[in-house]
C-alpha cells in the first residue's frame, strides 16, 4: 500500500477570481449577442450556453470573494454607482414610458400630430378641411384592403384619420377585408382591392387611391349628388380636355371629374343647341372663327341662365387667320378680284367698280384661301371645313376636292391650269389633278402648312411651314429640297419669276431664299422686330412684304435696301398681298375686313374695299351681349415668370368666389402669351363685369403683336386683365373669359408652386353655381430621392461621423480621467 | 440620491407602467378580436399529400349546366373519356395540355386560407359552380369545389368536400380545366413524314 500523501493541487485564490470574472463576463457577453443576433432564446444554444457560463463565472467569483462582493456592493463607491444607476435607469424608463404613453394616446387622440415637410404633405388643404367641418350628414368610409395590402392600408388610414379628427366625428371609417367578405365589396360597389369607398345615405364614391386629391373628390362626390355635367366644344381646333401631352387640359378635366364633374364633347356645329343637361359649356382655345349659327347657338343658351368659360389664345401665337378678309387674287385679266373671308364665304368683285358679282357660299365655315385659274374661268376656294371647291365666276360650285382632315389654309392653281395644290392644317401638301378632282400626291409635312405655290414652269410645288422651314417637290412627290430658314413661322412662299428661287417671309421678321437649284437657303433679316405675314413678286425687280404693322414693303429683287413703304389705314394684320397683271395695282387683304387697293408706282392708296362682315362673330357676340372685350394683342409683362411675354399675377379681385382663395393663400399664376380682356365703355344693361387678374402696373398689351416691344400709344396700358368674369343679373347667365388657355394645359399644371389649377377648378365651381366647392387644391407631395454622395466626399462624412467624433469624445474622457488620477 | 427623489421616480415609473398596461390590455382585447380574423398569406399546398403522386385521372363538372369533361391516361397516352363537344374534323386529342393540365393537379397551391366563415353563399360555395376531381397513380381521389371569384378576379374561391376551410386558388391554374368545357383539348394532328 502506498502511503504516500496526495498530492494538493493548489490554486491561487487570484487567478481563481481572474478565471471566474473572465467566464462571468465573456459568458454573458457571448449570451447577450447570441440572443440578441437570434432574437430569441429558445433554439439558441449560444446565448444559453453563454448565458449559463456567465451566470456560473458570477456565482464562482461570489463564492470564492464574498467581502469583495459586500464591499463593492455595500461600499461608497457602490452608493454613488447605484444611485447613478438607478437615476439613469429611472430616467430612461420615464422617457420610454412617456413616449409609449403619448403615442397611444395620440392614437386615440389627435393632439400632437405636427407637420413639418416643406410642402404639408400630411396636412388637409383648405378645402378639404372645409367639406369636412360643414359636413351635416355622417360620411362612412369603407377601405377594402387585403391582408396583403398592409402598405396601402397604412396609408389609407393615416388619411383617415386626419378626415376623421377634422370632421369632428361626423367621418367614420373602418377596414374591410374584400377577399373575406365579397360580398359587402359587391354592395358598396368596390372594383377593386384597394379603394376606399365613401358613403352617404344611399349615394356612394370610390377613392381609388390613398391621397388627398382623391379621397376629398369621392367626399366632393358622395356630397355633391349629381354630377355637373360639361361640354367642351370641338370643331375649331380646341384644345383637348382627354388627350395627354403638354398642351392638352386633360389634368384639369381630371380634377373636375373628380370635383363630381361628367365631361362630354359637343360639336356646336352638328348639334346646332347646346344640351338641355348643360351645367357648363367650354372653349378651349379654339384656332378658327365660330360660325354666326354656333354663337347663335352658344347665346341661346346663355340666355337661358347658362354659364361659359371662354379661353382665346392671341392671334400671333398661331400664326393663324381668323378674321376678315384672308385672301385677295386678281382674274388674269385683271377684271376680277376674289376675297376669301372668315365670314364662311368667297366674293368675286369687279375690280374696277369694286362692286360685288357674286358671293360663293357653301364652305359652311371660315374660307381661308381663293385664286382664279389660269385661264381665268374657275376659282379655286379652300376653307375651315377641309374641303377645296372649284366654282364658276359667276358663283355656281362645280366640284368638291376632298382629302384633307382639317381646315384647309392656302391654295394654288398650277401655271397651266391642269394642277391644284393645297396646303392644311393637318401638315399635309395635296396636289391635286383640276379636271377629275383627284389627289395625285400627299405631301406629308412636319407641321402646320401655312402657304403653298407652284413655280412658275409648273414642275415644282413650294410650301411654308409653322415650324419655320420651307420644303420644295416636283409634281411626282419627289422632295427637292428641305431648308430651315426661320426661327418664327414661315407664313408665305412666293418663287420668282425665274422660278430659280423661293422666297418666305417669316413671323421672325426675317425672309428666306431658298435657291431651287442648290437646295441651299439663306435668311435675311429684314426687320428684326417685325413680324413679316407675306411676300410676293411684283415684277422681277420688286419683292412685297407685308408687316405687321401694317405695312406694304417693296424691297429690290436682291432684297438689299427697302426701296418704299405703303402705310395701310387698315386696323388688323395683312394676311396677303396680290399684284395684278398690270404689275402696278396691289390689293391688300386685312384681318379687319377691308381690301386695300394700292398703285405701286403712285405709291397711292386707290381705293378699299369693304363688304365682308368684319371680326370674330364670337368676339362681336361678347363685346355686344356681355361688354366683354378680346383685345387682339399679346400681353407684355417685364415681371415675367421666363420671359415678358409669360406674365405673373398676384393681382386678384379679393371679393369674386373664383379668385379671393388664389388671393388669401397668395398663390400667384402664371399665363403663357395671352391676350388681355377689356370692357367695354358701357356695358350691356343687368350685366355685371368683373376684371379677376390682372398683370402688374408694369405690363400692357402689345398690339404690335411680334413687333416692336415697348408701351406705346397704339397699345393696352397696363395692368391688364387676363381673366374676367360676367354676370347676367336678369337670367343668371355666366361667363369666364381668359385670355390664354396654356395656363390649364398640362405643362402648366405641373408647377404646383402656382395656382393655375386652382383658378381653372374655382372658375369652373363658380359658372357650374357650385361655390361651396370653390377653395385651394389639395397639393401632391413633392418627391424627394436620395443621391449617393461621390466617393471622396462619402469617405469623409464616415470618417468624421464614425472615427473623429468618437476619437474625441475618448480622448476628452480620457483626459479627464488621467487629470484625476493625478490629483489623487 | 434623496431617497425622497428616488421614491417619486419610482412613483412616476409605476403610474406610467401602470397606465400603459391598463390601455395595452384594452389594445390587446381588441387586437385579439381582430387577430382571429387575420388570416395567413402564403403558397399553401392544396393536395400535399398528392405532392410526390401523379393524376392519371381527371373531371371538372360545372353543376349549372351540367357539362362535363373527364380525361384519363391509357397506355398511349391521354383519353377524352366525356366532353360537351366533340371535336370537328381531323382533331386529334391535345395530349400536351392535357399532360400538363395533369401535372399541375397535385401541386395546385392556394394564396390565401379563410376560417372565418359566416357563410359559404358569400363565396359561391353553398352550391359550388364546378367541381374539380382527380385520381392519382397511388389509387387516391381528390376534390375541389370552386366558387365564385375574388373582387380583384384574380382568385378562386375553392373548398375541399368536408374541409372548413375556404382557399383561394389562382385563376390562371383554375382557368385550364374551366376552358375545358368550352374548349376541350383538341389539335391539329402532328404532320407525319411520307416515305
Amino acid at each position: 500500500m502506498n502511503d504516500a500523501p496526495e498530492k494538493v493541487v493548489e490554486i491561487d485564490r487570484g487567478v481563481a477570481k481572474l478565471v471566474a470574472a473572465v467566464l462571468g463576463i465573456g459568458g454573458i457577453l457571448v449570451g447577450v449577442v447570441g440572443f440578441t443576433a437570434v432574437g430569441s432564446l429558445a433554439d439558441n444554444l449560444v446565448a444559453q450556453i453563454g448565458l449559463g457560463v456567465g451566470a456560473f463565472g458570477v456565482l464562482a467569483y461570489v463564492l470564492l470573494d464574498p467581502p469583495a462582493v459586500q464591499a463593492a456592493l455595500t461600499g461608497r463607491r457602490a452608493r454613488y454607482a447605484s444611485n447613478s444607476l438607478l437615476m439613469s435607469v429611472a430616467f430612461v424608463a420615464i422617457l420610454v414610458l412617456g413616449f409609449v404613453v403619448l403615442m397611444d394616446l395620440e392614437e386615440k387622440v389627435d393632439f400632437l400630430t405636427v407637420d413639418l415637410t416643406e410642402d404639408q404633405q400630411f396636412s388637409l388643404s383648405e378645402q378639404t378641411l372645409d367639406l369636412l367641418a360643414e359636413l351635416e350628414e355622417p360620411v362612412h368610409v369603407i377601405g377594402f384592403y387585403t391582408d396583403w395590402q398592409g402598405v396601402l392600408k397604412d396609408d389609407a388610414e393615416t388619411w383617415l384619420k386626419e378626415y376623421q379628427f377634422n370632421s369632428e366625428g361626423m367621418l367614420t371609417y373602418e377596414f374591410v377585408d374584400p377577399e373575406l367578405r365579397p360580398g359587402e365589396a359587391a354592395q358598396y360597389g368596390a372594383t377593386r382591392p384597394g379603394v376606399m369607398v365613401f358613403t352617404q345615405g344611399e349615394r356612394t364614391a370610390e377613392a381609388t387611391l390613398a391621397d388627398e386629391r382623391n379621397m376629398t373628390g369621392a367626399l366632393i362626390r358622395v356630397l355633391g349628388g349629381e354630377p355637373k355635367r360639361l361640354y367642351a366644344l370641338t370643331g375649331h381646333g380646341e384644345r383637348s380636355l382627354e388627350e395627354f401631352g403638354d398642351f392638352s387640359l386633360q389634368q384639369a378635366a381630371d380634377t373636375l371629374r373628380r370635383e363630381n364633374f361628367e365631361i362630354e364633347t359637343l360639336n356646336l356645329f352638328a348639334s346646332g343647341a347646346v344640351p338641355d343637361d348643360a351645367d357648363l359649356v367650354v372653349i378651349a382655345g379654339p384656332t378658327t372663327q365660330f360660325r354666326p349659327q354656333e354663337v347663335e347657338a352658344l347665346q341661346a343658351y346663355l340666355d337661358a341662365g347658362g354659364s361659359a368659360m371662354i379661353m382665346m389664345e392671341p392671334s400671333a401665337t398661331t400664326g393663324i387667320r381668323t378674321s376678315g378678309v384672308q385672301d385677295v387674287a386678281f382674274s388674269p385679266d385683271g377684271g376680277l378680284l376674289v376675297t376669301a373671308s372668315a365670314d364662311d364665304t368667297a366674293k368675286v368683285w369687279d375690280a374696277a367698280s369694286l362692286q360685288e358679282t357674286a358671293t360663293l357660299e357653301g364652305h359652311g365655315s371660315d374660307v381661308q384661301s381663293a385664286v382664279f385659274s389660269p385661264d381665268g374661268s374657275q376659282i379655286a376656294t379652300a376653307g375651315g371645313d377641309a374641303t377645296v371647291r372649284l366654282w364658276e365666276t359667276n358663283g355656281s360650285e362645280v366640284a368638291v376636292l376632298e382629302g384633307h382632315q382639317s381646315t384647309v389654309w392656302r391654295v394654288a392653281w398650277s401655271p397651266d391650269g391642269d394642277r391644284l395644290a393645297s396646303a392644311g392644317l393637318d401638315q399635309a401638301v395635296i396636289v391635286w389633278n383640276a379636271e377629275s378632282g383627284e389627289a395625285e400626291q400627299v405631301l406629308a409635312g412636319q407641321s402646320l402648312v401655312l402657304d403653298v405655290a407652284f413655280s412658275p414652269d409648273g414642275t415644282l410645288v413650294g410650301a411654308a411651314f409653322e415650324d419655320g422651314s420651307v420644303r420644295v417637290w416636283d409634281t411626282n412627290g419627289v422632295e427637292i429640297a428641305n431648308q430651315r430658314p426661320h426661327v418664327g413661322q414661315s407664313m408665305a412662299v412666293a418663287f420668282s419669276p425665274d422660278g430659280s428661287r423661293l422666297l418666305s417671309a417669316a413671323f421672325d421678321g426675317t425672309v428666306g431664299v431658298l435657291d431651287v437649284e442648290s437646295g441651299v437657303a439663306t435668311t435675311h433679316e429684314l426687320y428684326p422686330d417685325l413680324a413679316l405675314t407675306d411676300v410676293t413678286f411684283a415684277g422681277e425687280e420688286l419683292v412685297l412684304v407685308a408687316a405687321v404693322d401694317l405695312t406694304v414693303r417693296a424691297w429690290d429683287a436682291d432684297l438689299e435696301s427697302e426701296q418704299f413703304a405703303l402705310a395701310t389705314e387698315q386696323t388688323d394684320f395683312i394676311w396677303q398681298v396680290s399684284v395684278a397683271p398690270d404689275g402696278d395695282t396691289v390689293a391688300v387683304a386685312s384681318g379687319d375686313g377691308s381690301v386695300e387697293l394700292w398703285s405701286l408706282a403712285k405709291r397711292e392708296r386707290l381705293d378699299t374695299l369693304r363688304g365682308h362682315a368684319s371680326g370674330d362673330p364670337l368676339l362681336s357676340y361678347l363685346a355686344d351681349s356681355w361688354g366683354l372685350t378680346v383685345n387682339d394683342d399679346l400681353v407684355v409683362d417685364p415681371g415675367g415668370l421666363f420671359d415678358e411675354f409669360t406674365p405673373v399675377s398676384f393681382a386678384y379681385d379679393t371679393f369674386s368666389p373664383i379668385t379671393e382663395p388664389l388671393a388669401r393663400a397668395q398663390l400667384p399664376t402664371f399665363f403663357t402669351a395671352a391676350r388681355s380682356i377689356g370692357a367695354v365703355e358701357t356695358p350691356p344693361e343687368n350685366v355685371e363685369v368683373v376684371p379677376l387678374v390682372l398683370t402688374s402696373n408694369q405690363g400692357w398689351g402689345e398690339t404690335n403683336q411680334a413687333g416692336v416691344v415697348q408701351p406705346d400709344e397704339a397699345d393696352n396700358p397696363g395692368p391688364v386683365a387676363i381673366v374676367a368674369s360676367a354676370e347676367n343679373m336678369m337670367t343668371g347667365a355666366r361667363l369666364l373669359v381668359v385670355g390664354d388657355v396654356d395656363f390649364a394645359a398640362n405643362a402648366s399644371l405641373q408647377q404646383e408652386s402656382f395656382g393655375n389649377l386652382d383658378l381653372f377648378v374655382n372658375a369652373a365651381n363658380w359658372l357650374a353655381e357650385a361655390e361651396e366647392l370653390i377653395n385651394i387644391q389639395p397639393r401632391s407631395s413633392t418627391f424627394r430621392s436620395f443621391s449617393p454622395l461621390p466617393g471622396p466626399l462619402y469617405v469623409l462624412v464616415i470618417l468624421l461621423s464614425l472615427c473623429f467624433v468618437p476619437a474625441i469624445v475618448l480622448a476628452v474622457g480620457a483626459g479627464v480621467w488621467m487629470q484625476r488620477r493625478s490629483r489623487h | 440620491m434623496n431617497r425622497r427623489t428616488t421614491i417619486v421616480l419610482l412613483l412616476v415609473v409605476v403610474l406610467l407602467g401602470a397606465f400603459l398596461a391598463l390601455t395595452r390590455t384594452e389594445t390587446l382585447d381588441i387586437g385579439g378580436e381582430e387577430a382571429e380574423e387575420e388570416e395567413t398569406f402564403e403558397v399553401i399546398p392544396l393536395f400535399e399529400e398528392a405532392a410526390m403522386d401523379v393524376a392519371v385521372a381527371f373531371s371538372i363538372t360545372d353543376h349549372e349546366t351540367g357539362d362535363r369533361f373527364a380525361a384519363e391516361m391509357v397506355e398511349v397516352g391521354w383519353e377524352i373519356t366525356e366532353s360537351p363537344s366533340e371535336p370537328e374534323g381531323d382533331l386529334v386529342i391535345d395530349v400536351l395540355r392535357l399532360d400538363a393540365a395533369a401535372r399541375s393537379l397535385t401541386t395546385l397551391t392556394a394564396t390565401r386560407q379563410l376560417s372565418e366563415i359566416e357563410s359559404l353563399a358569400e363565396y359561391g360555395l353553398d352550391s359550388a359552380r364546378y367541381t374539380l376531381a382527380f385520381n392519382t397513380i397511388g389509387g387516391n381521389q381528390y376534390a375541389l369545389d370552386i366558387g365564385g371569384e375574388t373582387v380583384a378576379g384574380n382568385s378562386y374561391y375553392t373548398q375541399k368536400p368536408g374541409d372548413d376551410l375556404v382557399s383561394l386558388v389562382s385563376a390562371a391554374s383554375l382557368d385550364t380545366f374551366v376552358s375545358f368545357l368550352s374548349e376541350p383539348p383538341y389539335t391539329e394532328p402532328m404532320p407525319t413524314l411520307e416515305p
